[in-house]
């Protein structure tokens, strides 16, 4: 026992000891109040996203050369919900536009936004990059090839309404597969998964290159437009397969977010807790690639949500995945919705799609968050 | 918990063997001190001990049980680990941080417990006033203690921690050192440290093993393994070694 030690001194017999005992109570109380409203701030943010989403989902449906009013497109939306559409061609009219034009754009800018920040939250731990995000698994460079062969030479593995979906998602794995390969030969270091991902990414650009100096004007326009991303054109017959890709894929990450944690211990760290590190970066990349491609096959490339969500989240309540994930995935929903709202009212009657405008917007958002920073006290 | 190592052989891929042959045996309720010059594979060593790196011959037991036969979170659950630098890349409270320690042992949310446990190993590193810091502001001699306080947090009747005092000033590492002597004999724990300093170790350890060409050069009390041969012959240092109270202290000459 430590009382008949003669080399310890009393100093250190006494922490010692007392934290045998479970340790003294002076200080903790103050400590864990601190730590608490911490705890309270990201419920609060959460609360908060999720009622700004209820609000930009009411203001985008009224949106259009019909007008409708705020309170009347939410009473659409339950009337359709409850099969109690009216008779009368008005009410008629009120239900086509808000059910059929305008909410599949709204509900598609949510599900895309939490999916491709869920994503980002994903790759950024698993990969331990700030600068990691749902294409990092190379997801846009094989979809954009797809998309390419599809429109230019019209190789495409389904018909007509889905051809370019169908192209881009096939395509958008391959390079995931490569960079399993290569990590199933090389050991699943992050630098070995970036490296991968970036060479198969020059490859993939190079072929979508080679693709379009065949293309004609009209190919290459069509290319660019979906590129630039957008959830405008999307109907409800490709929402339930994004619908049940973003559920599937978003509680899988949630599930592994405990384990997402312990890998800030360092890989050798986390193994010593008893996570298999390996197994945990292919898991989460699978789930990633898979997840990313259903999105970006409908919507086209909408870049930086899933890069900037995650960071303005760690910023203002840290960076446990637990919650990192459910917050990010509402700010993401929130972005896009912003997003397609700008896009559609700042150069009324053209439309900015949405995939300009996350970067328009987010960009200085986020450096406004970095600036404002206090990075040395959570609070 | 009593840990026999025998014949332990590891080679990092096709390359040269880094350990040739390894055996050992480790009581609880002691602090092994493990020293030896750059590169001769401590860390590869104790790395094969939780099976970080699997060895390509030998054998770890812990109380007579093989650990390969073990999964990787029932070893988790037996023996703590701290690396030797552990930068996190995002950033959370030190709270938090240590907490990680605690993933085998808690649930989904943290409970009193967990928060009061952490606490208590906050208290003792005497870090408290850096619990709501955030972990990447910390400095290198701040960070390493966290590390050490998520080794703590295991709650594992093994620890191993790879120089976890490298990075702190004389006074830490006296008291870190002294620290984990008292933890081991007050909760029968037996910790297993890679250190650089000789006097430390010689003042602290229950049992030095010294470590030179992937094999063991010595082992056993401070006063049977610290003597001036052993540093010239190890180390290629002249030195003294004088006895202060039944433990050797080294006073370092020029190199040989």
């Amino acid at each position: 026992m430590i009382e008949d030690d003669p080399l310890i001194g009393n100093v250190v017999k006494r922490s010692v000891l007392e934290w045998a005992k479970g340790g003294g109570a002076e200080g903790r109380e103050e400590v864990l109040e601190r730590y608490h409203r911490f705890y309270k701030r990201k419920w609060l943010l959460l609360a908060a996203l999720v009622l700004v989403v209820m609000v930009l989902s009411g203001y985008a449906l009224t949106i259009g050369d019909y007008h409708i009013g705020f309170l009347d497109c939410f009473e659409a939306v339950w009337i359709h919900i409850r099969g109690e559409v009216g008779t009368t061609p008005q009410e008629r009219l009120v239900d086509y536009v808000i059910w059929e034009l305008r909410l599949p754009t709204v509900v598609v800018g949510i599900i895309a936004g939490a999916a491709l920040s869920v994503c980002g939250v994903a790759m950024q731990s698993i990969l331990k990059n700030p600068l990691a995000d749902p294409y990092t698994t190379g997801v846009s460079s094989g979809a954009g090839f797809g998309a390419t062969l599809a429109i230019v030479a019209g190789a495409t593995i389904a018909d007509s309404e889905y051809a370019i979906v169908a192209n881009a998602f096939l395509f958008s794995l391959i390079p995931t597969a490569v960079i399993m390969l290569i990590t199933k030969l090389r050991g699943a270091s992050p630098t070995t998964m970036i490296m991968a991902g970036v060479a198969v990414m020059y490859v993939f650009n190079a072929a979508s290159t080679l693709m379009k100096l065949w293309g004609d004007p009209n190919s290459l326009a069509a290319i660019l437009e979906w590129q630039v991303g957008s959830i405008g054109g999307i109907r409800w017959s490709g929402i339930p397969l994004m619908f049940v890709a973003t559920v599937a894929g978003v509680a899988a990450i949630q599930l592994l977010s405990r384990k997402l944690n312990v890998l800030s211990a360092g890989d050798d760290g986390a193994k010593a807790l008893g996570i298999d590190v390996n197994r945990l970066r292919m898991a989460i990349m699978l789930v990633v690639a898979l997840l990313a491609a259903t999105i970006v096959s409908f919507t086209g490339l909408i870049g930086f949500v899933g890069l900037i969500a995650p960071h303005m989240v760690r910023i203002i309540i840290g960076a446990d995945n637990r919650y990192l994930v459910p917050i990010s995935a509402v700010l993401g929903a929130v972005i896009l919705l912003a997003a397609e709202i700008a896009g559609k009212v700042l150069l009324s009657p053209a439309v900015i799609p949405v995939g300009v405008l996350t970067s328009f917007l987010g960009g200085p958002v986020f450096l406004w968050l970095l600036l404002r920073r206090n990075s040395e006290v959570w609070e | 918990m009593r840990m026999d190592i025998s014949d332990l052989s590891y080679g990092y891929g096709s390359g040269a063997k880094i350990l040739h042959g390894i055996s050992a045996e480790f009581e609880s309720s002691s602090l092994v001190c493990i020293i030896g010059p750059n590169g001769v594979g401590k860390s590869t060593f104790v790395k094969c001990l939780n099976r970080l790196l699997v060895p390509d011959t030998g054998k770890v037991l812990l109380d007579g049980v093989d650990i390969s036969t073990l999964s990787r979170r029932d070893i988790a659950m037996k023996i703590g680990y701290v690396p030797p630098t552990s930068r996190d890349m995002f950033s959370v409270p030190v709270l938090d941080a240590i907490m990680i320690g605690r993933h085998n042992l808690q649930g989904w949310r943290n409970t009193q417990e967990d928060l009061d446990r952490t606490y208590a190993i906050l208290k003792l590193l005497d870090i408290e006033d850096l619990a709501m810091r955030d972990f990447n502001s910390l400095s290198s001699g701040q960070h390493q203690k966290v590390a050490i306080a998520r080794g703590l947090a295991m709650e594992t009747p093994v620890l191993i921690l790879d120089e976890p005092t490298s990075n702190l000033d004389v006074r830490h590492q006296v008291y870190i050192t002294e620290m984990l002597r008292g933890i081991a004999k007050e909760t029968d724990k037996l910790v297993i440290m890679i250190s650089h300093d000789l006097n430390i170790a010689s003042k602290y350890a229950d049992k030095v093993v010294v470590m030179a060409g992937g094999t063991v050069h010595s082992s056993g009390p401070p006063e049977d393994v610290v003597t001036q041969d052993m540093v010239r012959e190890v180390y290629g240092v002249d030195c003294q070694v004088m006895d202060v109270g039944g433990r050797p202290v080294v006073v370092l000459g020029s190199p040989l």
